[in-house]
C-alpha cells in the first residue's frame, strides 16, 4: 500500500510528461506512453528497502531519479531530518536517504493517510491491476493525483507543524578541533547518522551541518535549508509542467508554471463549455440510471466490489460505456483511423504488459482480443 | 458480447485498481451538482455553462480536501448570490458554515496588509535605483525583483495563495496543478463518454 505512494509519483516522469502536449486543448486523449524498462526496478531495489516494499515496486516501473526525490522528500516528512543537507548532495544515492527507519516512518505514515485510497489493495489484485495499467493514463493519472496529493499532505503537514520550530531552533553542529575536514567527513557519515539515529525518538528540529567552506552562522544556515526545500519543490513542479526539464531558474520557471495553470484553467472551462453543448437539457438523472443498472446482464464475475462505496457512479459510467461499446461496433467501419488507433493501444499494451507483468501471460492473450474496443475513448465524435 | 464484457471488465478494473478516492469523490460531487442545478428546459446556454463549471471546480475542492487551496475556492464561489443554494445542498449546512465561517489566519488576508507591503516595495525598489550597485548584485536584484513579480501572479492565480509564504505557496501549487490535471481529465472523459452515447439511435435510459 505504503510502497506504492512513490512509485505513481515516479510514474508520472516515466510517463514522458515533456510530451505531452497541453497546448492542443481538445485533442483526443495522449496515448499511453510506454513505462520504462524494469532494468530500472532492479537499479532502484539495489536500496535497503524491506522486502514488502520491493514487492509493491515491482508492480510499478520506476524511473529512479525521481524515486529518490520523492522517497527522500517523504523521508524528510518523518522526524529524521539530520539527512538533510546530506541529502541534497547526495542525488543518485538513494541508500542514504531510505535507511530502513526512514522508510519505516514514511511506511506508517502512508498508512494512516492511504487508508481509504486502497490503492493496489491487496495481493491478489495483482494480476488484476495488468489491464488497468494497460488503460495507462487514467489510471495512473487517478495514482499520481491522489497518491501525491497525499504524499504532498503529509510532507506539508509535518513541514508545516515543523517549520515554525525548526526556523527558531536550528541545531547547528559546529566541530571543534578541525572543522573543514571534519565537515566533509561528517558529511559521508549522515547515512550512518541516521541509522544510529533510528532508535532514538524523533526529534522537533532539524539538524543541520554546515558545509565545507560556508558560514555557519545560524542565520544563513536556516536560509540554506529554506532554500533547499523551496529548490526541492520546485524540482517536484518541473516533472509535473510539461516541458521544463531543460529550463533552469526559479523566474523562468515561475513563468512556465504560471503558463500552466492558466492554460489548464482555460481548458477547464472550455470542457465545462463543451459540456454546455454536448447535452442541451440533459437530466443527469441517476435514478434511470439505477434503474438500467439491474437490467444489465449480471455484472462482473470478479471479487473487485472492495471499497466501492460510490458504486452509483461506476454503474452509470458502466452502463454509458456500455452503450458506448455497442455505438462503437457500428462506428468501426471508420477503417484507418480505428486501425491506426488500434496500432498504438497494441503496441502500448504490448510493451506495458512485457515490461511490468513478464510473467503473467494470461492477461496478455484477452488484451488482443478487444484492443479495438479499447479506443473508445480516442473516439472524438465532433458534434 | 465478450468484447464488451471485456471492455466492461477493463474499464471497472481501471476504476477500482487503483486509488481512486479523488476520482470518486470528484464524480460524485460533479453528479451531484449538476442534478441540483440544471433544470432541464429553461435554461441558458450561459447558465448552464455557469452550473457546470461551478459543480466542476466545487468537486474539485472536495475532493482536494484539506488543502489551503481547497478552502478557499469554496469560499471564493461561495461569496456569489447565485451559489449559495447549490453550494449549501451540495456541501450539507454543517460543511458549508464551518468553512465559511471567516475566523481563519491565512485566509483573513487584509487589505492594510496589502497596502503596507506595496509601500514597502516600492519604497525597496526606489532605495535600490537610487543607490550605487555593483553589475553583480544588479543582476541579483534583477532577477530576485523578476521572481518576485512572479509569486505575485501565482499568488493570484492559485486560490488561496496571497497570504502564503513563498514555500507553502509552492506546495499548492503543487497540489492545485495536480487536481487541475484531475479535472481536465474526468471531464474530458465524461465530454467523450456523454457525447459518444448521445449518438446512440436507442439511448436506453442511460442519459435521457
Amino acid at each position: 500500500m505504503n510502497c506504492g505512494t512513490p512509485s505513481p509519483d515516479q510514474l508520472r516522469p516515466a510517463l514522458g510528461l515533456s510530451s505531452f502536449n497541453w497546448n492542443q486543448s481538445m485533442d483526443s486523449l495522449s496515448p499511453i506512453f510506454p513505462l520504462p524498462a524494469s532494468g530500472e526496478i532492479s537499479s532502484f531495489m539495489g536500496n535497503p528497502l524491506n522486502s514488502m516494499h520491493v514487492n509493491r515496486l515491482m508492480q510499478f516501473p520506476a524511473d529512479p531519479g525521481f524515486a529518490e526525490r520523492a522517497a527522500r522528500y517523504s523521508c524528510f516528512s518523518s522526524a529524521n531530518y539530520g539527512a538533510f543537507s546530506g541529502v541534497s548532495e547526495a542525488a543518485g544515492k538513494p541508500s542514504r536517504v531510505s535507511s530502513g527507519h526512514c522508510l519505516k516512518a514514511k511506511e506508517s505514515r502512508m498508512q494512516l493517510e492511504m487508508g481509504d485510497g486502497e490503492f493496489g489493495s491487496g495481493k491478489e489484485d495483482s494480476s488484476v491491476t495488468d489491464p488497468a495499467s494497460v488503460l495507462g493514463e487514467s489510471s495512473a493519472k487517478k495514482r499520481k493525483a491522489a497518491a501525491k496529493r497525499k504524499l504532498k499532505v503529509t510532507v506539508e503537514n509535518d513541514l508545516i507543524a515543523k517549520k515554525s520550530r525548526s526556523a527558531e531552533s536550528t541545531e547547528i553542529e559546529k566541530d571543534s578541533g578541525m572543522p573543514k575536514e571534519e565537515q566533509n567527513v561528517d558529511e559521508k557519515k549522515q547515512g550512518k547518522d541516521d541509522g544510529t539515529k533510528a532508535s532514538e525518538p524523533f526529534k522537533d528540529y532539524i539538524h543541520v551541518r554546515a558545509r565545507r567552506g560556508q558560514a555557519t552562522d545560524s542565520h544563513s544556515l536556516a536560509e540554506r535549508v529554506r532554500r533547499e526545500k523551496i529548490s526541492q519543490r520546485m524540482k517536484l513542479l518541473q516533472d509535473l509542467v510539461p516541458g521544463c526539464n531543460k529550463i533552469t531558474g526559479k523566474a523562468l520557471m515561475l513563468d512556465e508554471i504560471i503558463n500552466y495553470v492558466q492554460a489548464l484553467q482555460r481548458q477547464v472551462e472550455f470542457l465545462s463549455m463543451k459540456l454546455a453543448t454536448v447535452n442541451p437539457g440533459l437530466e443527469f438523472n441517476l435514478e434511470n440510471l439505477f434503474a438500467k443498472e439491474s437490467n444489465e446482464e449480471s455484472p462482473i464475475p470478479f471479487t473487485l466490489a472492495n471499497g466501492i462505496d460510490t458504486h452509483c457512479s461506476i454503474g452509470q459510467l458502466d452502463s454509458i460505456l456500455h452503450q458506448a461499446a455497442l455505438m462503437q461496433s457500428s462506428l468501426d467501419m471508420f477503417g484507418s483511423s480505428a486501425s491506426q488507433v488500434e496500432n498504438l493501444w497494441d503496441d502500448e499494451l504490448n510493451t506495458v504488459l512485457q515490461s511490468s507483468f513478464g510473467q503473467n501471460q494470461e492477461i496478455g492473450a484477452p488484451s488482443q482480443s478487444f484492443h479495438g474496443q479499447l479506443s473508445i475513448p480516442h473516439m472524438k465524435i465532433e458534434l | 458480447m465478450s468484447k464488451v464484457k471485456c471492455l466492461q471488465i477493463i474499464f471497472l478494473i481501471t476504476m477500482q485498481a487503483a486509488d481512486l478516492s479523488f476520482h470518486r469523490i470528484f464524480l460524485k460531487t460533479m453528479f451531484m451538482g449538476l442534478k441540483l442545478g440544471v433544470s432541464s428546459r429553461k435554461m441558458s446556454y450561459q447558465e448552464r455553462k455557469r452550473v457546470i463549471k461551478l459543480s466542476a471546480n466545487i468537486a474539485m475542492a472536495v475532493a482536494g480536501n484539506g488543502m489551503n487551496w481547497s478552502r478557499a475556492l469554496i469560499i471564493r464561489h461561495a461569496k456569489h448570490e447565485k451559489n449559495k443554494v447549490l453550494l449549501r445542498s451540495l456541501l450539507g449546512r454543517k460543511r458549508y458554515e464551518s468553512i465559511t465561517e471567516p475566523g481563519f489566519a491565512p485566509l483573513n488576508f487584509t487589505w492594510q496588509k496589502m497596502i503596507m507591503k506595496r509601500r514597502f516595495r516600492r519604497t525597496n525598489s526606489i532605495l535600490r535605483r537610487g543607490a550605487h550597485a555593483s553589475n553583480g548584485a544588479t543582476a541579483r536584484v534583477i532577477a530576485r525583483s523578476m521572481a518576485k513579480k512572479r509569486t505575485r501572479t501565482l499568488k493570484s492565480l492559485v486560490p488561496g495563495g496571497e497570504s502564503l509564504d513563498d514555500l507553502s505557496l509552492l506546495g499548492e501549487t503543487i497540489d492545485y496543478v495536480i487536481s487541475l490535471q484531475t479535472q481536465v481529465h474526468l471531464m474530458r472523459l465524461l465530454t467523450e463518454v456523454l457525447s459518444v452515447s448521445n449518438l446512440s439511435p436507442n439511448t436506453k435510459g442511460g442519459i435521457s
